[in-house]
C-alpha cells in the first residue's frame, strides 16, 4: 500500500518551521526546549540536525514527527499547518523501538497493518523490504536473536514499509558498534541516493560529526540554553565522501569547530551566583577527574592537540567530550582555539602537581565559580556548617528548572572532589568537611597579612601566607615584589614552590631570580618546567651576555654554533625591539653565507642543549641576484613563500625580497 | 523460544500428536461435568449438607475452583479496565490510584457480611452466597493485579509508545500489541499470587455465620471444615490431598505453560540462560488440532477484530501521551454521584459509630493492640527462622534445585484449609486459640518471606561472596556487613506483604465456631467477627475502621519508611 499524496514540484518546501518554540512549565517558571526555529526541508535534501546534547535536537524531532506539539509558532507540512501525527514521516529510532514479542516479519507487518492494508499484501511487501534490507532468512527471528545492526535494519525496513516521504532519524547508528553502523550507513545511502526507497528527504538527527558530514547535504548546528539554530553549514562534496580525502577532513574540523566553540563562551565567563541578576551559568556535567584525565593527555601531546582527534583517540562521543572540555576551560586548564584544545600554563602548572598542590590548585579554581562559592559561603553561615539538599534546590530551580537537581548533583561531585564540603546522602545535607574553625579564619588572615607584612620575618611571612585560600594567596603573591616572591618561594615547603614559580609568566620569573641570591638561583630555576626554564635561561643569557647573532629588519640571523636555547631567548629579545616580524631565521657563517633556514617551530620542539646547526634545514629555496621580477612571482607562487633571500654567487646573502615587493611592484 | 534456523525445520511431528490427546480428554471431561450437572447432579452433593464421601469431593473440587474462576475473571476484566483508565486519563488517574491505595488496606472477611446480606435479601439464599464468596476472592485478588497492570503501562519504553503513534496504531491495535504484552509477565505473576490469596479466602468464606443464619458452599473448604468438625481424621487428609492435587496441577497445566510462553514478552533483549520450560506446553506446541484452530479460526477472527476496531477508530492515533486532565461531563456526574454518597454514608457511619458506648471503644483499643502483638510475634517468629533457612536454601544452588519445588508446593496449601486440624489439635491446651491464631498467621505469611529470603540469598554477587572469604570475616561479621545488608530490601518487601497478610488473617483466627461451640479470644479480628454473628453493624463498622486504620498507619509510618530506607541504601546496583 502506499500513500497517495498530492505533491506541488520544484522547490516547494515539504516542511516549514517558523518560529517553533516549545516550553514547558515547572512550578511557576517557563523553560524553553527549543527557541524559535525556524528550519525548512526541501525534496531531495538530507539534513543533519547536529549538537550537543541538551539542545532540543531530538525534541525538534518530534514535534516535526508530530509526537509532540510546539508551543508557539507554525509547523507546515505541504503547506499547510500540521496537526496530531504527520502522516507523512516515520522515524528510526536509536533504540530500534521494535517490540520484542513480534518476530521481524510480524515488526514490519505491524506497520502496515496498522494503515489498513489486507494480510496478503502486508506479507508480501514485508518480506520484500526484509530481502531489501538483507535479512532475508530472519523473518521468523526475534530481535532478541539478532545483533544491534540487524535490529536497526529491521527498524529501516519497518520505516520504508509506510514509504515515508519525509523520513526522520534520531541518532540511529550511536547505538550501534562501530562497523555495523558503517555498513548501515553505507546500506542507507546506497538506497537513498540510488533512489531505491520513494523518500522525498531524510532528517537526521546525531552528534556525530563525522557521520552528519559523510551523509547530509547540509549541516543544521544547534546549540543549547535554550535550544535554538546557531548555524548551517552546506556539505557540497560530492557523494560516496571519502573521510581520509582533505576537504572531507577540512569540513569536519569546520564543523568541530563551530559546536565546541559555542559550548565554551568566553563572553558568559563565570555567570552569576544564583539568585542575583544575570545568568547563572550552568556546570558541565563532566567529572573533575575526567578533566584531570584531559589534562594530562594534553601534556602528552605537548600542549596542543586536535579536538577532533582527541575524541577519537579517548573513544569519546562528542557529547562525552564536551562537557569535560568546557569544566577544563572553566578551571581555566585548557583553552579552545579553533577546534584545538590548548594546555594553559596553570593547566601545565596543575599537571606537574604534586597529589596535594593539585588538591590545593582544583579547590582555588572550582571556588572562584559563582555557584560553588555560593554554596560554601552558605555553609559557612551556617553555625553547624550544614544545610539540606533542599534548602539549595529550591534556589537553584528559579535557574535551572528540572535541571537544577541534576547540577546539584554536579556541584556536589565538584565539592566532593575538591574536598571544599561532603554530601550525606541519608540526611540529604551537605556539609563542610573541616570544622575546626580553620576555614573561618582564613578571612582574617588576608587583611592581616596585608597590614603586618612589612614587619614579618621571611618565616612568618610564609607561615601566614599559607593559611590564606588559594584564590587570595594567587592575587596576594601575584602583587607581591620580586624581592618579597623570591624570598616568599624561598620559604616555603620545597612541595609548594614549583606551583608557585610556574604561576609567573617567564620575564617576572627572570627578574625574581635576579633578585634571589646567587647560590639559589639554580635551585629556582629547577622548579620550572622545561620549556620555561629554557627561555628564561636565555632571557638571563641576553640580560648578562652580548649577543652572537646579527639583527637585521626582515629577517633574524642565527649562527650555526648557538645552541636552540640561546637562540630562543635572542629571537624573543629581538622580536621586542623590531616593529615588524620576523617570518624567517637564516643560518649563517661568518662570511654571511647561508648555510640554511630553522623553522620557529622546531626551535620549540627541540631539546635546548643541541645546536642550531643540528636543526636547521639546508634546502633553501634562494633567488639568484639576477632574477627578474617575473620569474621571482613564479618562485613565490610556486613555493607559496613570504619571502626569498637573494644571494651571491657564492651563497653570501645580498637581500632578501618580500612577496609584497613583487606583487606591488608588478 | 523458538531457535532460528537457517533451513526449514524437519517434518518430524505426526499428524496427530500426543498433545491432540490431551486436548480431546480434557474437552470430554469438562463435557462430561457439564451434562452430569445440568441433567442430574450427584446425589451426594444436592442437598445443602456437606458430604464427606470421598465420592463427593471431585466434586467439590469443581465447584471451589469454578468460584475461583468466575472471581479471578471478574478481577482480571476489572484490572484491565481499571489500569487502563488509571493510566490513560490524568483526571481519572488522580482520583482512582488513591481509592485503589485504601481499598488495598481493607481487611477483606469483614465485607462479607454485608455483602452477603444485602445479596441475600434480593437473591435466593444459595445465590448470595454464591455470590458473595465470589466477590469476596474478586476483592482479594483484583488490586495487586489491577497495580502491576497499572505500573506496567506507565512504564512502557517512550520509543515504543511514539514508535505506535508514528506508525498510527489505532488505540486496539496499541493495546493489543504494545501494552497488552508490555504488562503480560507483571499480569501473570499477580495473577499466580492472587490465585493464592483467593484460596486463602474461599476456604474461609464457603461457611459462614451471620447471626443466626448459616451461609454454606458446597466446596473444598466447607469439606474441611466438617470433616475436621466431626474429627474425621482421614477425610481432612483426603480433602488436603484433593486440594494439593488440584492447586499443585493448576500449577502444572495452567501456570507453568504460561509463564513458558509469555517469556516472549520480556523486554530484555538478550536470550536468558534458563529459559523458563513447560512440558505441557510442548505437548500443546506439537498439537495439530491446535494448530488447526489458530490458522482456521483464530487468526481470521482477531484479522476481523483488528479490523472493525480499526475502522471504528477512523484513522484517529493513538496518543503516545496520556490524555490531558480534560474532564468529562459523564466523569464529573458519575463523580458527584460518588462523592454525595460517600457523604451520605459517611453520615450513616458517623450516626452508626455514633451509638457505640465507651466501654466497646476501650474494648477496640485492646481488640487492636492484642492483634497488633499477634502480629508481631508471627512477623517475629517468622524472620526467626526464614532468614537463617532462605540464606542455607539461597546460597546453596543443588540445595535449591531439590527444595524449591518441595517448598512452593507446601507453601500453596491456602493455611485456612489447614486451620480447622490446627484447631483440632490446639484447642485442648491452655491460651489454645492464642497459639492456634498465631500459628494461623505465621502458616499464611512466613512463605512470602521465606521466597524473598532465599531470592535475595540467590542474589547476593559471587564477587562479594568471594571477597568476604578471602577477608576471613567471622560468622557474625560476615552476616552484619554482608547477608544481612544485602538481604535487607528482600526482607522489607517480603514483611510488608506478611504483616498485611497476618492482620487480615486475625478475623479468621481469633473467633472460630468449633465442634458447635464458639471460641474467640482478645483482638480486633475477634471483634469483627463476633460483630458479624451478633450483626452489630455499629461495632462491625467501628472495628472494620480501626482495622483499616491501624493497618494503613503501620505502613504509612513503619514499612513505607523502611522500604525507602532499602530502596536507596541498600539496592545491589
Amino acid at each position: 500500500m502506499s500513500m497517495s499524496i498530492a505533491v506541488a514540484d520544484g522547490s516547494e518546501n515539504l516542511l516549514d518551521l517558523r518560529g517553533v518554540t516549545k516550553a514547558y512549565r515547572l512550578e511557576a517558571k517557563e523553560f524553553l526546549a527549543i527557541k524559535d526555529i525556524d528550519l525548512q526541508i526541501k525534496p531531495g535534501e538530507f539534513v543533519c540536525l547536529l549538537g550537543p546534547s541538551g539542545c532540543g535536537k531530538s525534541t525538534l524531532l518530534r514535534i516535526i514527527a508530530g509526537l509532540n506539539a510546539a508551543t508557539s509558532g507554525t509547523v507546515a507540512y505541504h503547506g499547510r499547518p500540521l496537526q496530531g501525527v504527520n502522516p507523512y514521516t516515520t522515524i528510526v529510532f536509536q533504540t530500534f523501538a521494535l517490540y520484542p514479542w513480534l518476530t521481524v516479519q510480524q515488526n514490519v507487518e505491524i506497520a502496515l497493518k496498522a494503515r489498513g492494508a489486507p494480510a496478503e499484501e502486508r506479507t508480501e511487501k514485508a518480506l520484500k523490504l526484509i530481502d531489501t534490507v538483507g535479512l532475508d532468512g530472519f523473518e521468523s527471528a526475534y530481535p532478541r536473536e539478532l545483533s544491534g545492526g540487524m535490529r536497526q535494519k529491521v527498524g529501516f525496513a519497518r520505516a520504508m514499509a509506510v514509504e515515508p516521504e519525509l523520513l526522520c532519524l534520531d541518532e540511529p547508528f550511536s547505538a550501534l558498534d562501530v562497523l555495523s553502523a558503517e555498513a548501515l550507513r553505507g546500506e542507507l545511502m546506497e538506497l537513498w541516493l540510488k533512489k531505491k526507497i520513494p523518500t522525498k528527504a531524510i532528517l537526521m538527527v546525531t552528534h556525530n560529526i563525522e557521520e552528519a558530514v559523510l551523509m547530509a547535504d547540509r549541516i543544521i548546528i544547534m546549540a543549547k540554553d535554550p535550544g535554538r539554530i546557531l548555524t548551517e553549514i552546506p556539505i557540497g562534496l560530492h557523494q560516496p565522501r571519502q573521510r581520509k580525502d582533505v576537504a572531507f577532513q577540512a569540513l569536519v574540523d569546520k564543523v568541530y569547530a563551530s559546536v565546541a566553540g559555542q559550548s565554551t563562551s568566553k563572553e558568559e565567563a563565570l555567570g552569576t551566583r544564583p539568585g542575583e541578576p544575570g545568568t547563572t551559568r550552568p556546570l558541565p556535567r563532566a567529572q573533575l577527574s575526567a578533566v584531570a584525565g584531559l589534562v594530562e593527555k594534553l601534556v602528552a601531546e605537548s600542549g596542543r592537540v586536535d579536538l577532533y582527534r582527541m575524541g577519537g583517540e579517548l573513544v569519546l562521543e562528542l557529547d562525552d567530550l564536551l562537557p569535560i572540555v568546557e569544566a577544563g576551560d572553566l578551571l581555566g586548564f585548557i583553552t579552545v582555539a579553533e577546534g584545538d584544545l590548548l594546555l594553559t600554563p596553570l593547566g601545565r602548572a596543575y599537571a606537574d602537581a604534586t597529589i596535594l598542590a593539585r588538591k590545593a590548585i582544583i579547590a582555588g579554581r572550582v571556588l572562584r565559580l559563582p555557584m560553588i562559592a555560593w554554596i560554601y559561603e552558605t555553609l559557612q553561615r551556617d553555625d553547624n556548617g550544614r544545610v539540606t539538599r533542599d534548602y539549595f534546590h529550591e534556589r537553584l530551580q528559579a535557574d535551572f528548572g528540572d535541571r537544577a537537581e541534576q547540577q546539584l548533583d554536579v556541584i556536589i561531585a565538584w565539592g566532593r572532589y575538591a574536598e571544599l564540603f561532603a554530601y550525606d546522602d541519608d540526611t540529604k545535607e551537605l556539609y563542610l568537611e573541616s570544622q575546626d574553625g580553620r576555614t573561618a579564619g582564613k578571612n582574617l588572615a588576608l587583611s592581616e597579612l596585608y597590614e603586618a607584612w612589612p614587619v614579618l620575618s621571611a618565616a612568618e611571612r610564609a607561615e601566614g601566607f599559607v593559611l590564606l585560600d588559594r584564590e587570595q594567596a594567587e592575587d596576594f603573591f601575584l602583587q607581591l615584589s620580586a624581592r618579597d616572591k623570591a624570598e616568599l618561594i624561598l620559604n616555603l615547603k620545597p612541595g609548594d614552590r614549583k606551583f608557585w614559580m610556574r604561576l609567573l609568566p617567564s620575564d617576572a620569573v627572570v627578574e625574581m631570580i635576579e633578585h634571589a641570591p646567587q647560590a639559589e638561583r639554580e635551585e629556582l630555576l629547577s622548579l620550572l618546567d622545561e620549556k620555561t626554564r629554557r627561555e628564561v635561561k636565555g632571557l638571563m643569557h641576553y640580560v648578562e651576555e652580548q649577543t652572537k647573532g646579527a639583527v637585521h629588519e626582515r629577517y633574524a640571523r642565527l649562527q650555526p654554533e648557538m645552541t636552540v636555547d640561546e637562540a630562543t631567548s635572542f629571537l624573543r629579545r629581538d622580536a621586542r625591539e623590531r616593529t615588524q616580524s620576523v617570518y624567517y631565521a637564516y643560518v649563517t657563517d661568518d662570511e654571511q653565507r647561508l648555510l640554511g633556514v630553522v623553522f620557529f617551530r622546531d626551535l620549540l620542539t627541540t631539546p635546548g642543549e643541541r645546536t642550531i646547526r643540528d636543526i636547521m634545514r639546508t634546502e633553501v629555496i634562494t633567488a639568484p641576484e639576477n632574477l627578474d621580477r617575473e620569474a621571482l612571482r613564479k618562485l613565490f607562487d610556486q613555493h607559496n613563500l613570504q619571502m626569498l633571500p637573494v644571494v651571491d654567487s657564492e651563497m653570501r646573502i645580498k637581500r632578501v625580497v618580500t612577496r609584497e615587493e613583487v606583487v606591488e611592484s608588478a | 523460544m523458538r531457535p532460528f534456523r537457517f533451513a526449514p525445520a524437519l517434518p518430524a511431528t505426526p499428524p496427530v500428536a500426543a498433545g491432540d490427546a490431551a486436548i480431546l480428554l480434557g474437552l470430554a471431561t469438562v463435557l462430561y461435568a457439564c451434562a452430569r450437572l445440568a441433567f442430574r447432579t450427584p446425589a451426594v452433593i444436592a442437598g445443602p449438607d456437606i458430604s464427606l464421601a470421598p465420592a463427593a469431593l471431585p466434586w467439590y473440587a469443581l465447584f471451589s475452583l469454578g468460584r475461583m474462576a468466575a472471581a479471578y475473571v471478574l478481577s482480571l476484566l476489572f484490572s484491565l479496565f481499571y489500569g487502563y483508565a488509571a493510566a490513560r486519563n490524568r483526571a481519572a488517574r488522580t482520583v482512582l490510584m488513591p481509592l485503589l491505595d485504601v481499598l488495598q488496606s481493607v481487611p477483606i472477611l469483614s465485607f462479607l457480611p454485608v455483602v452477603l446480606l444485602g445479596l441475600s435479601a434480593v437473591l435466593p439464599q444459595s445465590l448470595a452466597a454464591e455470590m458473595a464468596a465470589i466477590v469476596l476472592i474478586f476483592t482479594s485478588q483484583a488490586w495487586n493485579m489491577t497495580f502491576s497492570f497499572y505500573q506496567s503501562l506507565t512504564t512502557i519504553p517512550t520509543e515504543l509508545r511514539e514508535a505506535a503513534a508514528v506508525f498510527r496504531f489505532d488505540p486496539w491495535l496499541r493495546f493489543k500489541t504494545v501494552e497488552l504484552p508490555f504488562a503480560a509477565i507483571g499480569l501473570l505473576w499477580n495473577s499466580m499470587m492472587s490465585w493464592s490469596g483467593g484460596w486463602f479466602f474461599l476456604m474461609a468464606a464457603e461457611i459462614f455465620h451471620v447471626g443466626t443464619r448459616d451461609f454454606r458452599l458446597p466446596g473444598l473448604g466447607a469439606y474441611l471444615q466438617r470433616a475436621a468438625n466431626e474429627g474425621d481424621l482421614s477425610a481432612v487428609a483426603l480433602g488436603v490431598a484433593m486440594l494439593v492435587g488440584v492447586i499443585v496441577s493448576l500449577d502444572q497445566i495452567v501456570w507453568r505453560p504460561l509463564i513458558a510462553w509469555t517469556d516472549r514478552f520480556k523486554m530484555d533483549m538478550v536470550e536468558g540462560d534458563e529459559p523458563p520450560r513447560s512440558w505441557f506446553l510442548d505437548l500443546l506446541s506439537r498439537s495439530w488440532l491446535l494448530e488447526q484452530f489458530g490458522t482456521r479460526v483464530w487468526r481470521p477472527f482477531s484479522e476481523w477484530v483488528d479490523r472493525s476496531f480499526q475502522r471504528r477508530a477512523g484513522g484517529t492515533v493513538a496518543s503516545p501521551e496520556p490524555a490531558e486532565a480534560r474532564v468529562s461531563p459523564w466523569a464529573v456526574a458519575i463523580l458527584t454521584g460518588f462523592v454525595l454518597a460517600a457523604l451520605y454514608g459517611g453520615y450513616r457511619a458517623a450516626g452508626l459509630l455514633a451509638r457505640l458506648s465507651v466501654t466497646q471503644w476501650l474494648e477496640l483499643g485492646q481488640g487492636i493492640t492484642a492483634t497488633f502483638l499477634r502480629v508481631s510475634v508471627a512477623l517475629a517468629i517468622t524472620l526467626a527462622w526464614t532468614v537463617p533457612v532462605g540464606v542455607f536454601i539461597g546460597t546453596n544452588r543443588r540445595l535449591a534445585t531439590v527444595l524449591q519445588p518441595i517448598v512452593q508446593v507446601v507453601a500453596s496449601i491456602p493455611a485456612t484449609a489447614l486451620f480447622p486440624i490446627v484447631l483440632l489439635a490446639l484447642l485442648k491446651m491452655p491460651g489454645g486459640l492464642n497459639l492456634a491464631a498465631v500459628l494461623l498467621m505465621l502458616m499464611g505469611t512466613q512463605w512470602y518471606l521465606l521466597f524473598n529470603v532465599i531470592a535475595g540469598a540467590a542474589a547476593i554477587p559471587q564477587d562479594l561472596r568471594y571477597t568476604t572469604d578471602l577477608l576471613r570475616l567471622t560468622t557474625i561479621d560476615r552476616w552484619r556487613t554482608l547477608i544481612l545488608p544485602a538481604l535487607f530490601p528482600y526482607i522489607i518487601t517480603g514483611s510488608i506483604t506478611a504483616s498485611g497478610g497476618a492482620w487480615n488473617a486475625s478475623i479468621v483466627a481469633e473467633y472460630v465456631e468449633f465442634g458447635g461451640r464458639t471460641h474467640a479470644t482478645v483482638g480486633a479480628g475477634a471483634l469483627i467477627a463476633k460483630a458479624t454473628s451478633a450483626s452489630d453493624y455499629a461495632l462491625l463498622l467501628a472495628a472494620t475502621l480501626a482495622l483499616v486504620l491501624a493497618v494503613v498507619l503501620i505502613n504509612r509510618t513503619f514499612w513505607r519508611r523502611l522500604y525507602r530506607l532499602a530502596e536507596r541504601r541498600y539496592r545491589m546496583e
